[in-house]
Parts: structure tokens; C-alpha cells; sequence
């Protein structure tokens, strides 16, 4: 018994909300539809050839993408994580401990551009790392932080008073509560919002563009101050800038095979939080 | 008795599997207080919201039988579910004020029943603006919605107290305000049967007492149904007592025979407070 | 319990306590740190350039041979028209799928909907700036009849998808956290479910989607690489959503590979990306004070 008006109001939300989930499949498909044909096994772990785009293979920007991965992984995890504790655990509840979290916290709004400059004048010139790998880690840390405490934070104040106060009330130490209580249960949510972060941080541009991503690259890098490719800055090149007719084509693989990393991960995230989320409902 | 809803035959599930109420057969005359007492979880709050079909917003439940209100069964396919529920209003346990202020919130049943013209879009919006009045510009006021306003609160016995801030949001009273106000908002849409649902569980004993002077007045004009878990609150206002246990209505009867004369052991020892 | 396991109980906790200090100083100290390196980088630009003329000249052309001109209006209004056209097709489509999901939608699509919404948010940028490159901005110059697509509107439609699922996650958020009675004591009132989902669900969430759509806005102006590349960059001052437009993401990503360290230019860049910065801090340190207050 509905009125006119309102079942269309009601389509309209129902078209909404699928338009958005539609278009953006769609064009993923089409990207699919431009590059699948580059991808072959000697793209996927040929190094780069400038003078003939279809005689290499990105596996430089795939390793690139996979140490910058894994170097923001081991840098902002453990510096995060210890923040979010230090912040929660032992902190005052002064001015200056709510003003930090409230500063951190929106810092992970701040645009990766700006993350860049800052990489850019700290880690490449005051630091002298120059253009490198180490310096990409570094800024792309700086960016992903953010998050981690974030989430580490908001999991550690869910947990209740009462669990702490009756692991002290039986002579544990801070550590020890920490340890025994407090962890196992911040360390899904940190674990998920850390997986969720390094997507994005691999999914970035703007900031490598500034700090040491290259497309010129004839060896894999073999330390951190090398330079490095990685496969976000690959396809916006071979996009934008690249003079060979073919490049669209080959931007397009490497867009495909950055989409279906980063999905992997946000989808692994995503399972992880359904795995924990039944594991501690019971309690 | 002129009998203003029958149940007949009534069995509620939840999931397939849960059997809340189990063949309910009651009759509610018109005009009178009727309470619902029993331990909790026995089925009477999915009761009440059957008589509304307030079940029919929940999923998984499945509901066979007949409501029968003013000689027609509820449950009808062709029925007009939101026409019946302005005929049947509904107080909840918790005070729900909407967002708004105290007379808008009074406003909203008669403006989306269409009673009132014109307060939707931009001339609604004007309209809205305009209408800051004085209490004594409401009081004075011959607008219909002034008046549906006005007159919903003077019987909920709250004009008064809320006369001098009813353009306020409705957070600013106290629970028991917010109590009588839901209670007004339910009257403003003038419905034949108003269901409360444990309305006093959640107020101090002054705000009960207030609320319950307030359903013996409201007999007069409309029919109560009141679920509560208070058996004094049950012998203090209530015309008829319907007792369930477990889905089943175990007895209904006048409240003195419920009280003084059970016929059922079961609804004896829960009136003397032996169990629930 | 003998007096050795004592001792090393307490060592471990105060050793843990140094080390959580630690991370927990240098974390804070660098996210502070690039607060103070950008206001002092753009501090030196003081000395040559006013800041009358950095805020409000309409001309940004560092690299002019008669002149360099440092207004950064024309930038922050390439920002602004980019944000605002993006930020009008988000919030539709994001409070949309919000209360789709809430309200609407049974449970078993809600539960394959959500993540599926959450996964947009994780496409990369330079990948959604390619579907832009190579799909969407034919399509739009063949609508307009223009060259080439690349302009305002091109960039705000593809900026636009990643705003959405913030704008729609925490809308959704806000919806689902209202009591069910509110929705409930509607529905008794004979209201209609359109009728209760717009004048009670809706302004009962609606600080925390004031705050979905201020944080979307945040994100929505900090985007680089779709902008870099489907929105134009040209330094003229736009004249409508198709003209191409720079705003000051992308001058920041383009002109600082090309400029001299420590020149005027490269000081000057760093006060744009301290601009940047107070925008997008102070828009979400403000929703955080909104949304505190609110929740009460």
C-alpha cells in the first residue's frame, strides 16, 4: 500500500546504492578488458626494457611494491602498535594526551601529497637518504601510523576497566596485564587496520612519486638507498607520459595486477575481521 | 460488553522454531483497562505488537490467527496497515521522543496521517518557521494543528508544565515528562485503542503514580491495554486481568476475580509474588 | 615466590615501559615533527613573497620569465570547484547506499553489500584515474563536444567514487546506531517506512553523517593522482566545470621534481602543501569536536 511517490523515492535509494558498486565494477571490467592481453608470464617477471615496452616485464615494480610493503609493514607496525599502548596504558589523562590522540587521529586525514613533501625534505634531504627505497619506507610508515594507532587505540579503550583492574588486583605487573590481557585482544583490530593501511600505502602514488619511485631503473634494486620501481607509479608513466602507442595497453596490465594485489589484501583484512569478530563473541 | 478487539486463535513464531504466543483467544471491551501481567519473556509484549501488526516490521515471524478490530480481522490481505496503526497507538517502555521539539513531535502523527494540509515542502518549511508562537498565541490559537496540539497535551495532563517551552527539543524533560509526552503523541492521531507496553518500568515512583492517574483518565475516551510486570500497578488500574505463562493465556478475568479468586493455581501463586 | 622471581617481574615491566615510551615518542614526535617542518620550510618564503599576495593573488606562475607571480587563489579555487562538484555526485549516492543498507536492504544483500562498498575504497587512485584516462573522458568530450575530457568534471566524477564509501560507511554507521523503538514509535503512529526513514532515522543520525560528509570533503580535497591525471592542468583560471584546472595537489606532485632545492620555489611548494595541511587538519580536528558534542 504504498504511495506513488515513495516507491519511486524507494527506487531511487535501491539505484543509488547499487549505481555506485555497478559503475565501479564495470570499470574494472574495462580494464581488465584493456590490459589482460599483456599479461603473460614474462610480464609478470621480466625486468623492464625501455627501448621495446612489450619485450620486459614488471617484475622490478612488483618486487619494488612487494619491499615497500613489506618495509612499511616492519616499520609502522611495532612503532604503532607501542604508540597506541604507551598512549592508553601509560599515559596521564591529562591535556596533553588527549590533544596528541585527537592530533593523531587526524592526521590520517591528512592528503599523501603532503606525506610527500614531508618524506621529501626529511628522509631525502635532512636525512640524506636521497631518492631511495629506505626513504619511500619511511614516508609511506609515516602515512600508514596514523591508521595503526588509530585502531590500536580505539581497541584498546574498548576493553573493559574490569578486566584490567582484576588481572592488577591479583599482583600482575602493568607488562603483564598488558601482555596477557590487553593484547590478544587489540591485535586483531591493529592487524586489520594495519592490512588495510598498507593496501592504501601500496596503492600510493603521489608520495614515491616525490621520494624515490623511478621508471628508469635497468638493475632490481639490491639495497635500501637504491632506487626502486613500484607499480602504481609504472602505470600512471606508461600512461601519461609514455610516447610508444602500445603504452595504454601495458598501463592498463599494470593497473590489473596493482587492483588485484591491493584486493587481496583489503579482502584478506576483511576476512580476518569476520574471523576474529565470531572468535570473540562468544566471550 | 461491546468488545472493540477479539483475538481468536492467535499463535506467534519467532525463527520458525520460538512458538511466543500459543492460541490466544481474548476479547477486550471497549472502554476499559485491560492489563496483561505475567514472568517476562512470556509472550505478552510480542502480544501487543500483534495487535498492531508493529510484528510485521520484524523478520522471521510468522503469525496465524485472527485479530479482529471494529469487525475486521487485522490481518487481512487488503487492510491498510498504516490507517490501522493510527487507530491503534503504541507507548513503549523506554520514553521515545522523537528529535524534534515537544510540539513538533506532538505534530508529527497528525502530519503524516495527512490530517493536517500543507506542511510539506517549501510552504511547510515557511509555515514551520512562522509557527513560534507564545503559550498563550497556542492556547488562543483557532489553527487545527495548534489545536490537535494543544488539546493532546492538556488530556496527557502535561499543558502545563511543557506550555512555556514547546518549541524546545523534547530531550530537555525528564523521563517521566518524556513519558506522558509519548503518551500525548499517541493520543493526538485520536486512536479507539492505545497498547502500553511496560510504560512505568523505567520511572521513579512520582512519575509512575502520575502516568497511572493518567490511564484511569484515559478510559474514558479510549481503550488501554497495558502490559506490565508490576502486579500492584496491575490491581491498581486495571478493569480486567489477563494472565499469560509461557505463549499461553493461562486466565483472563475481572481484576477482583483474578486477585481474590483465581481459578488457576498458576495464577494464583504469581499473584502473591511466589514466582516471577 | 622467592625474591628472584620478584626482581625479574619487575625488570621486564619497567624495561617494557622505556620501550613503549620509546615507539610511543618517536610516533608522536614525527607526526608532529611534520607539522613543524612545513610551517618552518614555508616560513622562508616570508622574506620575499607576501602573504597577501600567496593568499589572495589570482595568478600562480613561479616559472614566468618576467615576473613570478606565487597567488595561489586560482589553486585553491582549482580545489574548490573540483571538491564542491564531487562532494554534490558523493553525498547523494553515499547517504543513498547508507540508508539503502540500514534501512532497506535484508539482511543477506546487507552482509555481501558492505565489504563490497569497503573494497571501493581500497581501488588505488592511479587506477581510478586511468578507468578516467582511457573511458571516461572520451565519453565526456563526445558529450560536450570538447577535445579531449580532461577538466573539472571529469576529475570531481572520479574523485567523487572515493569519497563515497566514507560518506557511506559512517552514515551507515550513524543510521544503524539510532534505537529501534524511535523507528518503532513511528511506524505505531501510522507513519510509513519513507515516512520514518526521512523525518525520524535521518535527522536522529544526522550529526553523524554531517560528520561522513565533512570527512569525505577532507578526503575529497587532498586527491592527488586523479587529478594529476584527468583533470587538465592548466594555470588559467577555470572558467567552468569543463575547463581544465590545476588545483594544488596536483601543482605541489608536478612542480616539485622540477625545482630547484631549497630555491624560492621549492619554499613556496612547501607553503602550499602547508596550506593543504591546515585544511584538512583543522576540517577534521573541527568534526571531531562536532561529533563529541553531539554525542551526548
Amino acid at each position: 500500500m504504498l504511495k506513488k511517490s515513495e516507491t519511486i523515492g524507494f527506487f531511487c535509494i535501491k539505484a543509488s546504492a547499487y549505481a555506485g558498486i555497478l559503475l565501479l565494477l564495470a570499470a574494472l571490467a574495462l580494464i581488465g578488458l584493456a590490459g589482460y592481453r599483456v599479461i603473460s608470464w614474462q610480464f609478470l617477471t621480466g625486468l623492464w626494457q625501455h627501448q621495446d615496452i612489450a619485450a620486459g616485464g614488471i617484475w622490478p615494480a612488483i618486487l619494488g611494491s612487494f619491499y615497500l610493503g613489506v618495509g612499511v609493514t616492519l616499520c609502522s607496525f611495532p612503532l604503532g602498535i607501542g604508540a597506541a599502548i604507551y598512549l592508553t596504558e601509560y599515559g596521564r589523562q591529562n591535556f596533553w594526551r588527549r590533544s596528541i590522540e585527537v592530533a593523531i587521529r587526524n592526521l590520517a586525514g591528512v592528503p599523501s601529497v603532503v606525506y610527500g613533501l614531508f618524506g621529501l625534505g626529511v628522509f631525502v634531504y635532512l636525512m640524506r637518504l636521497g631518492t631511495s627505497l629506505l626513504a619511500a619506507v619511511l614516508t609511506l610508515s609515516a602515512m600508514t601510523l596514523p591508521w595503526i594507532i588509530t585502531a590500536a587505540v580505539e581497541a584498546l579503550q574498548a576493553v573493559p576497566p574490569a578486566l584490567r583492574e582484576s588481572s592488577l588486583a591479583l599482583g600482575a605487573t602493568k607488562w603483564q596485564t598488558i601482555k596477557q590481557v590487553a593484547l590478544p585482544l587489540v591485535l586483531p583490530a591493529s592487524l586489520t587496520g594495519g592490512i588495510v593501511g598498507i593496501a592504501r600505502a601500496m596503492g600510493e602514488t603521489a608520495p614515491i612519486i616525490m621520494v624515490g619511485a623511478t621508471f628508469y631503473l635497468t638493475k632490481l634494486p639490491t639495497s635500501p638507498l637504491d632506487k626502486f620501481m613500484a607499480l602504481p607509479y609504472h602505470s600512471f608513466i606508461l600512461a601519461t607520459q609514455h610516447s610508444d602507442p602500445r603504452a595504454v595497453e601495458y598501463a592498463s596490465g599494470t593497473a590489473l595486477v596493482l587492483i588485484v594485489l591491493v584486493f587481496i589484501l583489503s579482502l584478506g583484512a576483511i576476512i580476518l575481521r569476520y574471523y576474529f569478530r565470531s572468535k570473540y563473541k562468544i566471550q | 460488553m461491546d468488545t472493540v478487539i477479539a483475538v481468536k486463535n492467535l499463535n506467534v513464531w519467532y525463527n520458525h522454531s520460538v512458538h511466543a504466543v500459543k492460541n490466544v483467544s481474548i476479547d477486550i471491551p471497549r472502554h476499559t483497562v485491560v492489563a496483561l501481567i505475567g514472568p517476562s519473556g512470556c509472550g505478552k509484549s510480542t502480544f501487543l505488537r500483534s495487535l498492531n501488526r508493529l510484528l510485521d516490521t520484524m523478520e522471521n515471524t510468522n503469525i496465524e490467527g485472527e485479530v479482529i478490530f471494529n469487525g475486521k480481522n487485522i490481518y487481512h490481505g487488503d487492510v491498510d496497515v498504516t490507517a490501522l496503526r493510527k487507530q491503534i497507538g503504541m507507548v513503549f517502555q523506554n520514553p521515545t521522543p522523537f528529535p524534534k521539539s515537544i510540539y513538533d513531535n506532538i505534530a508529527y502523527g497528525p502530519l503524516v496521517n495527512n490530517e493536517v494540509g500543507g506542511y510539506w515542502g517549501l510552504s511547510g518549511i515557511i509555515k514551520k518557521f512562522k509557527k513560534r508562537k507564545s503559550a498563550s498565541e497556542v492556547e488562543a490559537s483557532k489553527d487545527k494543528l495548534d489545536g490537535i496540539v494543544r488539546e493532546s497535551l492538556k488530556e496527557a495532563a502535561l499543558w502545563g508544565e511543557v506550555k512555556d517551552r514547546l518549541f524546545k527539543s523534547a530531550y530537555g524533560l525528564s523521563g517521566g515528562q518524556q513519558q506522558r509526552l509519548c503518551i500525548a503523541r499517541a493520543i493526538a492521531v485520536k486512536p479507539e485503542v492505545i497498547l502500553l507496553d511496560e510504560p512505568t518500568s523505567d520511572l521513579d515512583p512520582m512519575a509512575t503514580k502520575k502516568i497511572e492517574e493518567l490511564v484511569l483518565k484515559l478510559k474514558d475516551s479510549y481503550t488501554v491495554i497495558i502490559v506490565t510486570h508490576n502486579i500492584q500497578q496491575a490491581s491498581r488500574i486495571s478493569d480486567y486481568v489477563a494472565f499469560f505463562h509461557l505463549g499461553e493465556l493461562v486466565e483472563y478475568d475481572t481484576k477482583k476475580n483474578i486477585f481474590t479468586n483465581p481459578r488457576h493455581q498458576l495464577t494464583a501463586a504469581y499473584v502473591k509474588g511466589e514466582f516471577g | 615466590m622467592n625474591k628472584y622471581q620478584n626482581n625479574n617481574r619487575h625488570f621486564f615491566d619497567k624495561m617494557w615501559r622505556f620501550l613503549f615510551r620509546l615507539t610511543g615518542g618517536v610516533s608522536v614526535v614525527l607526526l608532529v615533527g611534520i607539522f613543524i617542518f612545513l610551517a618552518v620550510n614555508a616560513s622562508r618564503i616570508l622574506g620575499s613573497i607576501s602573504l597577501g599576495e600567496f593568499l589572495f593573488g589570482a595568478v600562480w606562475n613561479p616559472t614566468s620569465y618576467h615576473e613570478p607571480l606565487w597567488g595561489t587563489l586560482s589553486l585553491v579555487y582549482g580545489t574548490f570547484i573540483i571538491s564542491a562538484l564531487a562532494l554534490i555526485i558523493a553525498l547523494p549516492l553515499g547517504l543513498g547506499t547508507a540508508v539503502y543498507l540500514s534501512e532497506i536492504a535484508p539482511r543477506a544483500v546487507k552482509e555481501f553489500l558492505k565489504p563490497m562498498v569497503e573494497m571501493i575504497a581500497s581501488i588505488p587512485s592511479v587506477v581510478l584515474g586511468l578507468i578516467g584516462l582511457l573511458f571516461l573522458a572520451p565519453v565526456i568530450a563526445r558529450m560536450f563536444g570538447l577535445s579531449n575530457g580532461l577538466n573539472a568534471l571529469t576529475a570531481a566524477i572520479l574523485v567523487a567514487f572515493t569519497a563515497l564509501p566514507t560518506i557511506s560507511s559512517i552514515s551507515e554507521d550513524a543510521l544503524s546506531s539510532v534505537s529501534p523503538r524511535l523507528r518503532e514509535a513511528s511506524y505505531a503512529l501510522g507513519a510509513s517506512q519513507w515516512e520514518t526513514i526521512w523525518r525520524v532515522s535521518v535527522p536522529a543520525a544526522l550529526s553523524g553523517i554531517v560528520a561522513s560528509v565533512m570527512l569525505g570533503f577532507g578526503r575529497i580535497i587532498g586527491e592527488t593522482m586523479i587529478v594529476l591525471m584527468v583533470a587538465g592542468n592548466s594555470l588559467a583560471w577555470p572558467r567552468s566545470p569543463l575547463s581544465p584546472v590545476r588545483p594544488m595537489t596536483a601543482t605541489i606532485a608536478i612542480e616539485i621534481k622540477e625545482v630547484v632545492v631549497n630555491s624560492l620555489h621549492w619554499h613556496a611548494l612547501f607553503a602550499v602543501g602547508l596550506l593543504l595541511f591546515l585544511i584538512t587538519f583543522l576540517l577534521n580536528i573541527f568534526v571531531d569536536f562536532w561529533l563529541k558534542k553531539k554525542s551526548i
